[in-house]
């Protein structure tokens, strides 16, 4: 297989693996119990945290179709392509580093499928941004 | 119809809404937040913030940087329609606080 055929396949499975998030994305606010959290807020803060956790899961909605329906345009060289496979890069780059250092993951037991579902995020992060960042260095010519 | 002054002219509302978006935490009291949740929540809140407000700065930088990306190849109503529909439900917030 050439490098173009990996990458694709890699992106392919990039965005598979993004609509599984969106997928489960639901089940997350029943978890960690944010309706409970939310209780305490006023309600105009309420509205702003659903507002910006529905952004942020319509954007990987966005991510994961572009990746899935996308691909080739994605790895064709173009300035777009490339600055948009950036952008998913950094995107997932910056939330692997926040999954490792910037949330209080102790508050989720580390038992059973707890630890299962924290382990497994944090490799989809990091395997996310590896490939888009793969697909920045083949947009840049820097991969054979 | 100058339709790349007008792009342009709307990334520089984004960047502006971008900018907002760093008023808008004292006038909402963000800094009581903690107080009244789990600290992983409030980080969880100030993670998505900062998720949108980079999404609507590079809106805003693709907008001013490009803005004949929205009006080549025939996409261009897809590409443009995504950002107008995406600005106006993430920007409500804002825009309502301020108003």
């Amino acid at each position: 297989m050439t490098t173009y055929q990996v990458l694709l396949l890699l992106l392919l499975l990039a965005g598979v693996g993004q609509f599984v998030l969106c997928a489960a994305s639901p089940f997350i606010p029943l978890i960690l119990k944010w309706p409970a959290q939310l209780r305490a807020l006023p309600t105009l803060l309420r509205q702003v945290f659903w507002t910006y956790a529905a952004y942020i899961l319509c954007t990987h909605l966005i991510f994961a179709a572009i990746s899935v329906f996308a691909a080739r345009w994605l790895l064709d060289g173009s300035v777009m392509a490339t600055i948009m496979a950036g952008f998913i890069a950094l995107w997932w780059g910056a939330r692997f580093v926040i999954h490792l250092i910037g949330f209080e993951t102790a508050e989720v037991p580390d038992e059973g499928w707890h630890l299962v579902a924290k382990r497994a995020l944090g490799l989809l992060f990091v395997s996310l941004a590896t490939v888009y960042v793969l697909a920045v260095c083949f947009n840049l010519g820097v991969l054979p | 119809m100058n339709w790349e002054l007008l792009i342009r002219m709307a990334g520089l509302g984004l960047l502006l809404i971008a900018l907002a978006n760093f008023i808008v935490p004292s006038m909402l009291n963000y800094r009581a937040i903690p107080a009244k949740v789990d600290r992983g929540f409030a980080r969880i809140f100030t993670v998505h913030a900062f998720y949108i407000v980079v999404t609507v700065l590079g809106m805003g930088g693709l907008c001013l940087r490009a803005p004949a990306f929205f009006l080549e190849d025939g996409s261009e109503w897809v590409r443009a329609g995504s950002m107008g529909l995406f600005s106006l439900g993430a920007d409500f917030p804002t825009i309502a606080t301020l108003a």
